[in-house]
């Protein structure tokens, strides 16, 4: 064999090996996702949406305006809602994907084991039994009809445009779309907002630091004077007769052990809340009422709303919707507009039981029943299929690990009419139809909102709301109930089916005002004195004070109310934490050798806003007090920072408290203050620390992260920013109603979840500034997909 | 990559930087690779054809590169082959691989997401790398024909 003859083969084995190895290896994995043109995550970057469709529901056409907001229009609804899942799934077909995945327990499959633990959880929990539930209250109704063309949309989207980026990261293809996965949509968010494991922590804390520092530390009712609802009136209703109803204790029997651990990590995220406040005419300047509001939840790329403005022959509708959902869940229509906060409802509930030795068995009401067993298979991508086994009690699912186990009730688990009061919502023509529609709200328990053209103005609590007995006698849901006995158990409840809700709060008894003057919600205590109970895990008040201060002041001035106020109140950045604590702070400071320190917040407005250091010295000086005060001995009896008690009560602790130390209550102010004054530096101002960064996409790749831009607001502030859980304001909107012109709305980033898009991250900054854009109900932009019967081409 | 060019090509190739065709090495595989190699050697020589054949397989690289990955082999072998040289074969593959690129950047520019994909970071010089790599990989079959 001669040089070149070996020259040769050398090099026609480089060529080969390296087009074999691509072939083969793992590197092959890359080649396929990122060669250019053919890589599965560029098949979005060159492709734009088709602009011709068929449908087969008829007709319609979806146009973009600037800020890439769908403007949908048909005859019917069925082309209306055809058209709208299509552009849900051209803008966040992904988003959509990866929730269902979740609720589903199904997210193993496509990113590893690492989603394990979430996925039998949520295969536990079976929510999608709850969601299959749903959709026999759907049969043969308008809803049901819409539902079914929405999901027809999406999947003629899926199979017609590029795949989003995401899965081409992922390397899989998105199922067909279903009205069951409509349905898990609309759990998801309920769950979100009312999946709470509080009774489980309260029972481990009871355990852990005793009953009476329970009840110190976490009080059943906070102690301030700025409910929902303020005074009994003709128009309001709470009830009065709260005799009969008591707050039961924890049954110190459970700890809670690694079944706690891991359940709650998918509870609801902590600072979920939100505004909303309604003024009728009396009180603003064009003598129309405004509806405002702005929803705290999770802030993320994309948003967790979808904007999107829809007419018909008979319905013109604009406002957000959860991407999956094909209708209009906060927004305005031609007859009114509506807003959401949480009202913080307890509506889970927990039981223990008496097992058999092998634990197959469980009593109940003086007889031994078998649980409702069935085998479920999570499929890993790169890993070992895991199978769990799913059971369930006449109470719901039974989450169980090591040796602990309960049965959980929530109300998201049965078949729910919600997907109709949303739907019907749209179609309202005034607030006779509103509360019908709300009659059928059956989750999430919600404070709405609502004021219509006529001038009409609505207070309600939205959601059903069992009563718990105990030996006859309404008590609170804060314990681990026996479930053996059918202790406190839900009449009228059944789990993956038809609920006849018998048992719970009738819609008459839940709190509600009709046609209120001006009323302000943000997730503090609905009422003083309930007729029934409604939940104790509200928020803290200071949003709730520092809303009705600003809407008492403007009420007893000469100015009316008008748009303009209401933008303000809504960016407001004074917080009533602050202006609670600073005077203090500062004499505590100045004791103590921290006069420049004491002189800072003495000169400070309270507000929380990006060019302030008193802002950022007091945040961080507060999370320095919460570790002074409680850190040791919750260390100790081992419970984290989660659950550590809220800023009410540390700031109203009194001073000889024992969990301030000998020292007391103004040295360990003080001792924190230092610590924060080191930990800051020099010049930086709180515009350095609260950013939007912290708004980050699900997968983590810094490219498809928000930019950081810096912002006003705390967890406190009506101008709502959480940037150590990013959770804040996650769509602001202004409703002048009868006044379509000035609606005005924003979201914390864009309207489309494609990365290429220009809007994907448009309205940050609007955001971030603490402006808007416009929510006029005319449509806008060209025609960007134009839905042809089918046939027609 | 350039210590695998440049321990592979033999200083016989270096020297017929003119264009001299290679003569059959006696093989017996017969007279089809015979022919390919007259082939090959003409359209080295002659500028126009080399320049044509540089074209078309470039363009034939971009074709099979939209459904496949492989075009990026296919395209950097077939410009490789069109050239004069090892050396300028490899150029001609990397330079395919550039073009490849630049072709995509720009049809993501036409899309309105130039911005967008410049700010993607290790994606982006994955996107690049690819092509660019893999042809040069392609080019190197200048060195078996």
């Amino acid at each position: 064999m001669d040089l070149d003859t070996t020259r040769r083969a050398l090099v026609a084995a480089i060529v080969g090996g390296g087009a074999v190895g691509g072939s083969l290896s793992p590197v092959r994995g890359y080649l396929d996702r990122f060669a250019p043109y053919s890589g599965s995550a560029w098949r979005d970057a060159t492709d734009r949406t088709d602009r011709r469709v068929e449908s087969p529901y008829g007709a319609a056409e979806v146009r973009y305006d600037d800020y890439g907001t769908a403007h949908a229009e048909a005859d019917g609804e069925r082309a209306l809602y055809f058209a709208v899942g299509y552009a849900q799934a051209a803008d966040r077909l992904f988003q959509m994907d990866l929730q269902r995945r979740v609720m589903r327990g199904q997210l193993s499959e496509v990113v590893g084991e690492r989603a394990l633990d979430s996925d039998e959880f949520h295969v536990k929990m079976d929510f999608a039994g709850g969601a299959a539930a749903n959709l026999e209250l759907l049969d043969d109704t308008p809803t049901g009809a819409a539902v079914e063309a929405f999901s027809d949309g999406v999947n003629a989207c899926r199979k017609r445009e590029a795949l989003p980026l995401e899965f081409g990261l992922l390397d899989y293809e998105p199922d067909p779309w279903t009205p069951a996965d409509t349905m898990l949509m609309e759990q998801q968010i309920s769950w979100g907002l009312t999946g709470s494991f509080w009774t489980l922590r309260r029972e481990r804390i009871a355990r852990k630091l005793g009953a009476d520092a329970a009840d110190q530390l976490y009080p059943s009712r906070m102690d301030h004077d700025s409910p929902i609802i303020r005074s009994e009136s003709e128009s309001a209703t709470t009830g009065t007769s709260a005799g009969s109803r008591r707050t039961v204790t924890p049954s110190s029997d459970f700890d809670g052990g690694a079944l706690l651990d891991w359940v709650g990590e998918f509870e609801r995220p902590p600072g979920v809340g939100s505004n909303s406040w309604v003024v009728s005419g009396n009180q603003t300047a064009s003598g129309n009422p405004i509806v405002a509001n702005d929803p705290h939840l999770s802030l993320m790329a994309p948003p967790v709303w979808y904007e999107m403005n829809l007419r018909t022959d008979d319905v013109s509708v604009r406002g957000v919707t959860f991407p999956g959902v094909p209708f209009v869940v906060i927004g305005e229509n031609h007859a009114g507009a509506w807003g959401f906060t949480n009202a913080g409802a307890d509506v889970i509930d927990f039981y223990r039981y008496d097992t058999d030795d092998a634990g197959d068995r469980y009593r109940y009401e003086g007889e031994w029943r078998e649980f409702d067993t069935e085998e479920h298979t999570i499929r890993v991508s790169d890993g070992d299929d895991r199978t769990v086994t799913v059971r369930k009690t006449v109470h719901g699912p039974a989450l169980e690990r090591e040796g602990q186990r309960v049965g959980v009730s929530w109300t998201g688990l049965t078949a729910t009419r919600t997907s109709r009061a949303i739907h019907l919502y749209s179609k309202s023509r005034g607030m006779d139809d509103f509360l019908a529609a709300t009659r059928k709200m059956d989750l999430p328990t919600q404070n709405v909102v609502y004021a219509d053209r006529d001038g009409n103005t609505l207070y309600y609590v939205t959601g059903k709301i069992p009563i718990r007995t105990v030996g006859g006698e309404e008590v609170s849901g804060t314990r681990v109930f026996d479930g053996s006995a059918g202790e406190g158990e839900w009449r009228g409840f059944e789990p993956f089916g038809v609920s006849s809700w018998e048992g719970f709060v009738p819609f008459e008894e839940k709190p509600h005002v009709i046609n209120p003057d001006y009323l302000g919600t943000a997730n503090q205590r609905i009422a003083d004195d309930p007729q029934h109970y409604i939940g104790e895990r509200y928020s803290t008040p200071y949003r709730g004070q520092r809303l009705y201060e600003m809407l008492d002041e403007r009420a007893t001035s000469d100015n009316p109310m008008d748009p303009q106020f209401m933008r303000r109140v809504q960016r407001d950045a004074k917080s009533a934490r602050a202006e609670q604590l600073r005077e203090e702070l500062a004499a505590a400071a100045e004791g103590r050798g921290l006069a420049d320190a004491a002189d800072l917040f003495r000169d400070w407005d309270a507000r929380m806003t990006r060019d302030s250091r008193a802002a950022l010295v007091f945040v961080k000086w507060f999370e320095q007090f919460r570790r002074e005060t409680f850190g040791e001995e919750f260390e100790a009896a081992g419970l984290d920072e989660s659950y550590y008690p809220n800023d009410w009560v540390l700031a109203t602790l009194p001073d000889d408290s024992r969990w301030f130390g000998d020292a007391g209550r103004e040295a360990a102010m003080a001792r924190a203050l230092r610590t924060a004054l080191d930990e800051v530096e020099d010049g930086a101002t709180y515009g350095d620390y609260n950013t939007t960064g912290a708004i980050t996409h699900p997968f983590g790749q810094p490219f498809l992260n928000y930019p950081a831009y810096p912002t006003d607001g705390s967890a406190y502030t009506l101008n709502n920013y959480r940037k150590e859980s990013a959770v804040g304001s996650s769509w602001r909107m202004v409703c002048p109603v009868a006044e379509r012109e000035q609606s005005v709305c924003v979201l914390p980033g864009g309207n489309s979840g494609e990365y290429f898009s220009d809007h994907y991250d448009d309205q940050l900054r609007l955001w971030a500034d603490g402006k808007y854009k416009s929510m006029s109900r005319d449509l806008a932009g060209d025609t960007a997909i134009t839905f042809e019967p089918e046939g027609d081409r | 990559m350039s210590d695998v060019s440049e321990g592979t090509v033999p200083p016989r190739d270096d020297s017929t930087g003119d264009g001299e065709p290679t003569e059959d090495d006696g093989d017996p595989s017969g007279a089809d690779r015979g022919a390919v190699r007259t082939a090959l050697a003409e359209i080295r020589t002659d500028t126009r054809a080399r320049w044509a054949a540089l074209a078309a397989g470039a363009a034939a690289g971009l074709a099979a590169a939209w459904v496949h990955w492989y075009g990026f082999l296919l395209g950097g072998a077939l410009v490789g082959l069109a050239s004069r040289d090892l050396k300028r074969g490899l150029l001609a593959g990397v330079g395919f691989g550039l073009l490849a690129w630049a072709v995509f950047a720009g049809l993501v520019a036409s899309a309105g997401g130039l911005g967008a994909y410049l700010g993607m970071g290790r994606l982006l010089y994955l996107s690049v790398g690819i092509p660019v790599g893999l042809s040069a990989l392609g080019s190197l079959a200048r060195g078996v024909v």
